[in-house]
């Protein structure tokens, strides 16, 4: 057995082009299983992770709170009972009582509806200092057995102890420390908006201004006052501008007062209700109420604020008077979770009988379905039986894939070792011939077979965990924490087992056909054709007429024919890498020219814009504020080498008479504004946007226009009306107007009052002319004004600061700057620039993942189709020795070796590519959003196919050259 | 006479390995061969009897020496032309006889015409077919076919384009006496037919005795023995 052992070694030691390629296509093989192996655990672990994730980092596994209700109906335990037995239950492995209330106060403001005209809020006063005045209060408490960590909002609420409070960033202000008592004030209040209050006369002197000026203009436009003045007994009309007032009343308020001390009308208090705690810290848990004007305040307190709570609701409830139908002033919501995970150990279904029956209930009478599951994390962790089976599709799926990929691998192994095998058939009927049994034999080929596996199989998985490491390595940078690299031991033992399994049978295969099925006679003359083939051969008429082009063509057809085994293996392995190349690759094109299609036709003349879209709508951060902060934008952006460009925009709305508005409309081919609805908007353009859209049509630069004070009437090349119409009707088609500037023949002068001002002004425009924009413009129609001019308006205005890094800058550096700013300006902003480099790099681990996979997929062909050229090609050493002797060039054979290469890689591209198409066309209609755009497929998948099997054709003609390297070496016969 | 010169030999070495382990397969062979004359050539195993065959028929160069085909110079010519040489001039036949079994009788037969893209004289494969005994055995493959028929398929492709040289490797090793008589008649009535010229390596005493003249080799060394 030694000395088989010995010779296995041997042989792989000296044969050494052999060794190396059996030992790739082996490495290859385990690559290939075991990317999948990692690709899969990782998955799996990533989704638990992001599951998690959503639940701020608890992973529960089953709702508790119709258990515990259903044990204090049954008054088998009280609720407190209940938990103590759950936190010490041997079946939990973890535990979350969660109890969040919120105490919300309402305000109505539409009498149309009820006269509940009043507004609520609560009132509410650290010690002595003044009431602050907030439209809901949250609080939250948590007991559970989980460390969260720093990131997740249970964290704060898990580490205090009962009596201790994080209050808002405001509270420090007023010079509370961590560790110092407090006591919380709170008053639910209820009162009025009404004409009696001064702040609420002034915006009802501007609403009658302006209906004085529209009536002295003749028109018939009315702002809504009758809500303040319910006396008169009308009903206000209900015009759009009615319920903008209405609606902002509050806000208007909120602009121009504080609200924490305006004095409402009607005021009446309930009860006052406190409770002392201890400073736990601060956090910015302040949030603006989007309709209100009053704020919201989270605390996250102790067990302490519970009782709290509860009195405040109870203060509450005499405003319920004023509520009719179901609706009250302030509401009470307390929410509770009571959650828990169970340990790995027990049988989860188990593991729910326990508990169900350690809180006295019978688990027959409350079966598993009377919980509420996590189901997709148990199936993600293969617990619970009911779980599990709602993966099953995907897990199908899966092992769908892994069969193909198991296939791969076997036909790549198999085909390496019957070379390997087939090749030292006369040296195997030799051995048998000198005496070696069939058993021997079987050692040997297993001897070979193990020394591949102990060295292929480590490195392939070692190279596969590699790449996949840097894949969610990427992944977790670019994208979310949640995805890491995680290598199931299960997963990884089976992939390993399988590709064992793939070596172990084709090395008793390949034995058993060198030891068993292949007389020692049939052996020493290799290459005998078997009946069948005789068969075949003979229906072939002889042709003796060719020429040399022909028989080579003929020969490597019939030698092709006579290692079809060899050839249909090496086919399909390459083909099956070809076909998902092919799957995606069809994928990507159709979406991408679908989305080409829909971006044209969204907007018409589309591709001279593409230049403005990109410069304009991207940005890489983008601040908004309704404050104008342009100076300290300059200051803080202007020449910082780590931004390359700034964009900024401040609009605002005015309101034109009508002779003004005559004067405007008589520069644009189109109404830029209705005239019973006279607004427009007014944009303040910077330097960089005026010299990027407007000075290119305009020929005059920004120094002259900010020099004039004069402004511009801009407007689009198509009416946004005619678009809808266009839209609704398709054989409507809009007209286009001419891009560029029209001066106006003499400087028209209007009139325009800054909209929704308490004291509004009238101001004084000179207008130059106007300039028709592209659709893709940022800059709708409107009123065009250099950046210094537009500080006089200052109601219902915005700025945005579109901000554009460097190509060198780096998110670590850029981030305190942008972040400095947005708190010195308390500007809100979006951040693009992560999420865009975060995307590309989110693309590029997915893309180095995707491709790492693919890749080795068709490498694995490619190599398989290495090995069968040239294992074809040294079994024929002694007939192509013979060609050479009668005169064969060295051309004709390379010839005869590349077409051979050809045919293989051709027929497996075709194959690869059409099946690829085909199940292309299978998903197809449930991704695109236009069934038509399926046709799109077929010349898709043309050119598809054109350029695969081209890249294909150069490729074979390379792969051949290890097979002709070795031919030219046996010259001599 | 000397026009009468087929192939010229002259000052050949070929050696194999380097230092200790360097053998002289060629040293120092010369040779002429004329037109029509069949030349045996003996020796032991290992002598460098088929190193002189491959390098006579250009499978092999050598290292120094040069070899004159009908006066035109052979050594350090290019693959083409070397390759076309060994097609219309040479006629190989060896020990194993190296038939393509995807091939038939006939369509191995033609293989040096096809390879030269030339169409083979039909009436000449039939007399060669005849000759070999196989006319019947035109469509069945090697396989089908005892170890003497195939090598006698092997005789008649190194014939089919009638090559004014044949070299012969041991073309009777394989064969019972019966068959090598056979074979070894079939070889000397073509080269009377068409005039052509037989190297011949041979163990066989009595074949070698039927050559004009008879050489032998001894490590690597060519010496005339008679004819």
């Amino acid at each position: 057995m030694r000395y088989l052992i010995s010779l296995a070694l041997k042989y792989i030691r000296r044969q050494k082009l052999r060794s190396v390629l059996t030992f790739s296509c082996l490495m290859l093989a385990s690559f290939v299983l075991n990317t999948f192996s990692a690709y899969f655990s990782s998955g799996l672990q990533s989704s638990k992770n992001l599951l998690i994730e959503a639940d701020d980092g608890f992973e529960w596994e089953i709702y508790l709170d119709d258990v515990i209700r259903a044990a204090v109906k049954n008054q088998t335990c009280t609720e407190e009972k209940a938990k103590d037995i759950i936190r010490n239950h041997p079946a939990v492995a973890s535990y979350f009582f969660l109890q969040n209330w919120e105490m919300d106060a309402h305000v109505n403001m539409d009498p149309s509806v009820s006269q509940k005209d009043g507004i609520s809020y609560w009132e509410l006063r650290f010690d002595d200092n003044a009431p602050r005045r907030y439209q809901s209060i949250q609080a939250s408490q948590l007991d559970s057995n989980v460390t969260f960590d720093q990131d997740s909002p249970y964290h704060i609420t898990q580490s205090l102890a009962d009596n201790a409070v994080f209050l808002p960033n405001s509270a420090k202000e007023l010079g509370y420390q961590i560790g110092d008592s407090v006591t919380i004030y709170c008053t639910p209040v209820h009162c009025r908006i009404n004409e009696t209050m001064p702040e609420v006369r002034a915006v009802l002197e501007y609403i009658e201004k302006r209906n004085a000026e529209e009536e002295a203009k003749g028109s018939t436009t009315r702002y809504a006052i009758s809500y303040f003045t319910p006396e008169n007994g009308q009903k206000p009309s209900f015009s759009d501008n009615d319920r903008v007032i209405r609606r902002n009343m509050l806000q208007l308020l909120n602009e121009q007062y504080d609200l924490n001390t305006i004095a409402f009308a009607d005021t009446e208090q309930g009860d006052t209700v406190s409770v002392t705690m201890t400073v736990a810290g601060f956090g910015n848990y302040e949030f603006n109420s989007m309709m209100y004007g009053f704020q919201t305040m989270d605390l996250f307190a102790g067990s302490q604020m519970a009782p709290f709570l509860e009195q405040l609701d109870e203060a509450s409830k005499v405003f319920d008077v004023y509520s009719d139908s179901n609706e009250s002033f302030f509401e009470n919501r307390t929410r509770e979770s009571q959650r828990a995970a169970t340990v790995d150990h027990i049988l989860f279904e188990d593991s729910l009988a326990m508990i169900t029956e350690s809180l006295g209930l019978d688990p027959m009478d409350y079966p598993e379905y009377f919980l509420g599951k996590n189901d997709m994390l148990l199936a993600l962790k293969l617990k619970g039986a009911d779980a599990i089976v709602t993966l099953i599709p995907v897990l199908w799926l899966f092992v769908f894939l892994l069969l193909i990929i198991w296939a791969i691998s076997r036909f790549v192994i198999d085909n390496a070792f019957e070379i390997s095998v087939q090749e030292r058939s006369m040296q195997f009927a030799a051995l048998r011939i000198m005496g070696a049994s069939k058993r021997q034999l079987l050692a040997l080929v297993f001897s070979e077979a193990t020394a591949y596996s102990v060295t292929a199989i480590p490195l392939g998985a070692l190279l596969a965990f590699l790449c996949c490491k840097l894949c969610f390595g990427l992944l977790a940078k670019s994208a979310r924490s949640a995805f890491v690299f995680h290598l199931n031991p299960y997963i990884v033992c089976l992939c390993i087992l399988l590709n064992i399994t793939a070596i172990y049978i084709s090395a008793y295969t390949s034995a058993l056909y060198a030891s068993r099925k292949l007389t020692p006679a049939e052996a020493l003359h290799f290459g005998k054709p078997k009946k069948k083939r005789r068969n075949l051969l003979r229906k072939h008429r002889s042709k003796l007429t060719l020429n040399a082009k022909k028989f080579i063509r003929r020969y490597t057809w019939q030698n092709i024919q006579r290692t079809k085994r060899r050839f249909v293996i090496s086919t399909i392995a390459l083909s099956l890498g070809l076909l998902m190349l092919t799957f995606l690759l069809d994928f990507a094109s159709i979406f991408y020219l679908e989305s080409k299609l829909q971006k044209n036709a969204q907007a018409p003349g589309n591709a001279a814009h593409e230049a403005i879209n990109k410069a304009i709508y991207h940005s890489d951060f983008e601040f908004f504020s309704s404050e104008n902060n342009y100076a300290l934008a300059v200051e803080t952006f202007g020449d910082h080498p780590l931004f390359r460009a700034m964009y900024y925009t401040y609009t605002s709305s005015i309101t034109v008479n009508e002779s003004s508005l005559d004067q405007i409309h008589s520069l644009t081919p189109y109404a830029i504004a209705d005239s019973d609805f006279p607004y427009l908007t007014v944009y303040g353009i910077d330097r960089t946007r005026y010299e990027l859209e407007i000075q290119p049509y305009t020929g005059v630069d920004y120094d002259t226009f900010e020099a004039q004070d004069h402004g511009l009437i801009i407007y689009s090349e198509y009416d946004e009306k005619a678009l809808y119409d266009a839209s609704i009707h398709p054989n409507t088609v809009p007209d286009r107007y001419p891009l560029g500037y029209t001066a106006a023949k003499e400087n028209a002068t209007i009139e325009v009052w800054d909209d929704f001002a308490i004291n509004p002004q009238q101001l004084q425009l000179t207008l130059d002319g106007s300039v028709c924009l592209p659709t893709a413009s940022i800059l709708e129609d409107g009123i065009l004004l250099p950046i210094h001019m537009v500080s006089q308006f200052d109601q219902q205005s915005y700025a945005t600061i579109s901000l554009l890094a460097s190509y060198h800058a780096d998110y670590e550096e850029l981030s305190p700057i942008v972040n400095e700013f947005a708190s010195k300006t308390q500007m809100e902003y979006l951040d693009n620039y992560t999420f865009a480099t975060g995307g590309m790099k989110a693309m590029l681990a997915l893309a180095v993942g995707l491709g790492s996979f693919l890749f080795s997929l068709w490498l694995v062909g490619i190599l398989s189709m290495i090995n069968s050229i040239h294992t074809g090609i040294l079994n024929r050493r002694s007939e192509l020795s013979m060609l050479r002797a009668v005169g064969c060039s060295r051309k004709q054979m390379r010839r005869m070796i590349i077409l051979e290469g050809i045919l293989f890689s051709a027929t497996a591209t075709v194959i690869g590519a059409v099946l690829g198409a085909v199940a292309a066309l299978c998903y197809l209609p449930e991704f695109v959003t236009d069934v038509k755009h399926c046709a799109l497929l077929i010349p898709v998948a043309i050119v598809i196919t054109v350029i695969l099997l081209i890249a294909h054709l150069l490729i074979a003609a390379l792969s051949a050259w290890p097979g002709i390297k070795a031919m030219e070496q046996f010259q001599s016969y | 006479m000397e026009n009468n010169i087929i192939l010229q030999a002259e000052d050949l070495v070929k050696t194999y390995g380097q230092g200790n382990q360097k053998i002289h397969a060629l040293d120092h062979v010369s040779l002429s061969i004329h037109k029509g004359e069949f030349i045996a050539v003996t020796g032991e195993s290992g002598s460098g009897k088929t190193t002189l065959l491959n390098v006579l028929g250009s499978l092999d160069t050598p290292d120094s020496g040069s070899i004159r085909f009908q006066g035109e110079e052979l050594v350090g010519q290019n693959d083409l032309r070397l390759s076309a040489y060994r097609r219309r001039s040479i006629g190989f036949i060896f020990q194993y006889y190296n038939l393509i079994p995807v091939l038939n009788v006939e369509e191995n037969i033609v293989l040096p015409m096809n390879l030269d893209s030339t169409a083979p004289d039909m009436d000449y494969l039939a007399e060669l077919l005849e000759m070999i005994g196989l006319t019947s055995k035109r469509q069945s493959f090697p396989h089908e076919l005892s170890g003497g028929q195939q090598q006698r398929i092997a005789f008649a492709r190194a014939l089919i384009h009638k090559p004014p040289l044949i070299l012969a490797d041991e073309p009777t090793g394989n064969l019972d006496s019966k068959n090598s008589r056979e074979v070894i008649s079939i070889l000397k009535n073509s080269i009377r037919k068409y005039h052509q010229t037989l190297i011949l390596i041979t163990h066989d005493g009595s074949i070698a005795t039927q050559a004009d003249r008879i050489f032998t080799m001894h490590d690597g060394v060519l010496n005339e023995i008679g004819g």
